[in-house]
C-alpha cells in the first residue's frame, strides 16, 4: 500500500519538491547575505549596548547603534517585498496542501466507486487509510515545516530589523499575522488543513465542497486561534510604569484616536494606543491623554492604560478640574510647559498599565498552537478512521 | 461438504428500509453460483455483506469460514468485481497491475499479463479510455490474479454488448475450469447466468427466494396443467410457486421433491428462467413479504 500510494502521489511530490527548491534557491541566494549584514553592523552593536530596561526603546535618536540601524534599513529595504512574498507562501502553503492533497484523498474513491476496488484488495481498509493519511499527510506538514523553516531563516534579520522600526505594538515576531508564518506553528496548520479536507471529503463524498468546507474552516480556525485563542493561551503579564514627561512620551490629544505616525527615533509624535482619561467626546475640551505606546520588542501588547493603585483610570473631572485646570479651554493645543505639569500632577496618582504577552513566551506559545492544532489534526483522522469503519458499511 | 457462504438471518438495514432481511444460505464449494432478483432486489447488498464492504445489521454471515474482510488474509480469499467494474480512470492498465501486485501477497503476475494480452488490452492505456468491455476484463483480470478462492462479481456483463458478454463469460468459465474456484455472480437476467451457473439464488424484494443446484431445482419445479382446480386442494408436498386459472383449465408451477403422479394433470419440466420467473412474479404479488417457508402447503398466486 505504501509503494502505491507513492507511486500515485508521485506527480504531486515532484511538484511540491521543484517549488520548494526554487523557494529554496532564491532564499538560498539572498539569506547568507542578509543575515551577514546583521551580523556584521546592527547585531553587534546591539551586543554591545544591551537593553536598559524592557520597554528600552532599540535605536531611537541618540542610540548608539542608531547609524548601524539606518544603514541596515537602507541595505534591507529591496527585499522587503520578498519578506512579504514569502510570509503569504507560508500562510498560503498549508492551505494549499490540505485543499489539493486531503480534499481529494478518499472523495473521488467514494464519488467514483473505486472504493470497492480498494477495499476488496488483500489489505484492511483500516490500513490503507493508515497509510494514505500517514504518508500524504506527512508530505503536507513536511512541505509546510520545510518551508517555514526557510522563511524563518531567511527573514530572521529583516524580522529582528522590523521589530525594532516601529513605534506600533506589536511589530515582532509576536505580531498576529506573522505569528502563523514563521517557526513550528505552519506544521500544525498543515496538519489540521489535510485532516479537515480528507474529513470533508470523507464525509461529502465529493472534492469540490470537500475543498470549499477545507478552506473555510482552515481560516476560520486560524482567525479564531488569532484573536480568540492565542492572546488567552496563558494569563497575560501587567507591567506598571511610572509616568514622567522625559521617559513617558505622553500628551494630550482630544477624543479621537490618532493613529500611530511616529516614525524610527521620532520622539513626540503620538502614536498608537490611546490613554483615555474619561469617557470620548464627553467633553469639547481636552479630555484624554495620548500616548505613544512603547515598542516593547517581540512581545504581544493588548493594552495601555493610566490607571491608579486600584486600577482604575482617571476620570474626565479629575484631569479638567484638578490635574489640568488650564487645559479646559476648548481648542488650543497646549504649550509643552504646561503639558507637563499636568503630567506631573497625573503622575502623583497614576502609572502607566501595560498589558501584554512577553516575548519570552514566543516559543512556548508556538508549541501550544502546534500542539492544538495537531491534536485537532488527530480527532479529525479519528472521525475519518471511525466513519470508514463503522458508517460505510 | 463445507460452504463458501454460510449466512443465517443476514440482514442489512438502509435509513429507512431493509436492503436484505432475513436470508439464510449455504453455498457449496467449487459451484458457480448465479444471484438472480431484479434491480433493487438487494443482490448487490447480499454480494457486499459477503465481500465485507458492508456489516450485517442482523444475522451473520461467514465467507470461506471467516467473518468476511475481518483481516487481509481474508480479503485475499476472496476476489471481486464490483457493479459498473470500477477502475482508477487516471491510471494505466500496467498501473493497475502493479497495485494488484502490491496490494495482493498472492498476486499471480504470469495470469495477469497473459489475460490482459488475450483480452487485447494495450498496458500504457488509461483505465478511463477503455470501453465497458475492456474495463471488465481488466477488473475481472484484477480479481484472479489475486488467486482467491471465491470469485463475486456483481452484475459483471449488464454493461457489456452481446459479443463482450460472451468473451467475458468465455474467459471466466475457462479460468474457474482450470483453478476449480467458486464464483458467484448476479444478473438480473437468468439467460445471462443459464449456460454459466450450476447453483441458483432467486432474490426478490430483500427475501431469498428460493436456492439451490440448478439440476435440483429443474428437477422438483414442474409446470402441471389440468381441468381447474383450487391450488389449496394439492397434496401437501407439491409447493404451488405459481398459478394461473382460465374458465377450463389450471396451469400450475409447483415445487415438488416427488414426482406428481396425479393423472389428471399434465406434467412438464421447467426452463430455469420460467422458474426464476414464477419466484419473482409470487414475490410481486405476495406484497414484499413472501410468506415463510414451512413445509407444506404453499399459496399460490391466482392470475
Amino acid at each position: 500500500m505504501i509503494r502505491f500510494t507513492l507511486s500515485r502521489f508521485r506527480t504531486q511530490a515532484v511538484l511540491a519538491g521543484a517549488l520548494l527548491v526554487v523557494i529554496a534557491a532564491v532564499l538560498g541566494v539572498t539569506g547568507p547575505h542578509l543575515a551577514r549584514l546583521w551580523d556584521t553592523t546592527l547585531g553587534p552593536c546591539l551586543a554591545a549596548h544591551p537593553a536598559i530596561a524592557q520597554l528600552d526603546p532599540g535605536p531611537v535618536a541618540g542610540h548608539p547603534c542608531q547609524l548601524e540601524f539606518l544603514m541596515l534599513r537602507g541595505v534591507y529595504a529591496p527585499y522587503w517585498w520578498l519578506r512579504g512574498a514569502a510570509g503569504i507562501a507560508v500562510l498560503v502553503v498549508p492551505a494549499l496542501t490540505g485543499l489539493f492533497w486531503g480534499a481529494p484523498l478518499i472523495a473521488p474513491e467514494l464519488h467514483d466507486g473505486t472504493w470497492r476496488l480498494a477495499w476488496t484488495q488483500s489489505i484492511t481498509r483500516t490500513r490503507w487509510l493508515a497509510v494514505k493519511l500517514g504518508l500524504i499527510g506527512a508530505a503536507s506538514i513536511a512541505v509546510a515545516g520545510l518551508l517555514s523553516l526557510m522563511v524563518t531563516w531567511w527573514a530572521g534579520p529583516l524580522d529582528r530589523l522590523a521589530s525594532l522600526d516601529s513605534v506600533y505594538a506589536n511589530s515582532g515576531r509576536f505580531n498576529p499575522l506573522l505569528f502563523g508564518e514563521r517557526g513550528l506553528a505552519p506544521t500544525g496548520y498543515a496538519a489540521f488543513g489535510f485532516a479537515l479536507g480528507v474529513t470533508a471529503g470523507v464525509l461529502l463524498r465529493r472534492t469540490v465542497p470537500a475543498m470549499a468546507v477545507d478552506l473555510g474552516g482552515l481560516a476560520g480556525a486560524r482567525l479564531a486561534m488569532t484573536y480568540w485563542i492565542r492572546p488567552h493561551l496563558q494569563a497575560p503579564v501587567h507591567l506598571t510604569l511610572p509616568i514622567s514627561p522625559s521617559s513617558t512620551p505622553l500628551g494630550f490629544g482630544r477624543a479621537t484616536a490618532h493613529p500611530g505616525t511616529g516614525g524610527f527615533g521620532g520622539g513626540g509624535a503620538p502614536g498608537a494606543g490611546a490613554l483615555w482619561g474619561g469617557p470620548p467626546g464627553a467633553h469639547p475640551g481636552l479630555s484624554a491623554f495620548v500616548s505613544r505606546v512603547p515598542n516593547i520588542q517581540n512581545a504581544l501588547v493588548f493594552s495601555d492604560q493610566l490607571a491608579d493603585k486600584a486600577g482604575h483610570p482617571p476620570s474626565t473631572q479629575f484631569l479638567q478640574h484638578t490635574a489640568c485646570t488650564a487645559l479646559a479651554a476648548p481648542g488650543a493645543t497646549p504649550p509643552a510647559k504646561t503639558t507637563n505639569a499636568c503630567i506631573a500632577q497625573l503622575a502623583a496618582h497614576y502609572h502607566q498599565l501595560i498589558t501584554l504577552q512577553p516575548a519570552s513566551r514566543y516559543w512556548p506559545f508556538q508549541a501550544y498552537e502546534t500542539a492544538i492544532f495537531t491534536a485537532a489534526a488527530l480527532l479529525l483522522a479519528g472521525i475519518c478512521f471511525w466513519w470508514i469503519r463503522r458508517r460505510l458499511t | 461438504m463445507t460452504s463458501v457462504v454460510a449466512a443465517s438471518g443476514l440482514g442489512k438495514r438502509y435509513r429507512r428500509r431493509w436492503g436484505l432481511r432475513d436470508a439464510t444460505l449455504a453455498i457449496p464449494e467449487g459451484k458457480v453460483v448465479g444471484l438472480v432478483g431484479p434491480n433493487g432486489a438487494g443482490k448487490t447488498t447480499l454480494l457486499h455483506l459477503a465481500t465485507g464492504l458492508l456489516a450485517p445489521a442482523a444475522g451473520t454471515i461467514t465467507v470461506l469460514g471467516e467473518r468476511p474482510g475481518s483481516s487481509a488474509a481474508q480479503l485475499a480469499r476472496v476476489g471481486f468485481v464490483a457493479q459498473d467494474a470500477p477502475v482508477y480512470a487516471r491510471l494505466t492498465v500496467t498501473g493497475h497491475l502493479r497495485m494488484g501486485a502490491w496490494l495482493n501477497p498472492g498476486w499471480d503476475a504470469g495470469l495477469a499479463a497473459a489475460r490482459i494480452e488475450q483480452a487485447g488490452l494495450e498496458p500504457g492505456q488509461r483505465a478511463g479510455s477503455l470501453s465497458g468491455g475492456e474495463r471488465a476484463q481488466l477488473a475481472l483480470t484484477l480479481a484472479v490474479a489475486k488467486r482467491p478462492e471465491l470469485l463475486v462479481l456483481d452484475e459483471p456483463i449488464a454493461s457489456l454488448d452481446p459479443l463482450a458478454r460472451r468473451e467475458f463469460l468465455a474467459s471466466l468459465m475457462e479460468f474457474t475450469a482450470a483453478h476449480r474456484i467458486s464464483v458467484i455472480m448476479s444478473s438480473h437476467l437468468v439467460s445471462d447466468l443459464e449456460r454459466v451457473c450450476d447453483y441458483l439464488i432467486v432474490l426478490v424484494a430483500s427475501r431469498v427466494q428460493v436456492a439451490g443446484d440448478v439440476s435440483g431445482l429443474l428437477a422438483t419445479h414442474r409446470r402441471i396443467s389440468g381441468p381447474r382446480r383450487d391450488p389449496a386442494t394439492l397434496p401437501a408436498s407439491q409447493q404451488v410457486i405459481q398459478a394461473s386459472h382460465t374458465d377450463k383449465q389450471s396451469v400450475l408451477l409447483v415445487r415438488a421433491e416427488e414426482p406428481v403422479h396425479d393423472p389428471a394433470w399434465s406434467v412438464k419440466p421447467v426452463s430455469l428462467e420460467d422458474l426464476v420467473l414464477a419466484y419473482m412474479s409470487r414475490a410481486r404479488g405476495a406484497g414484499h413479504t413472501p410468506p415463510p417457508a414451512p413445509p407444506g402447503r404453499k399459496l399460490g398466486v391466482v392470475r
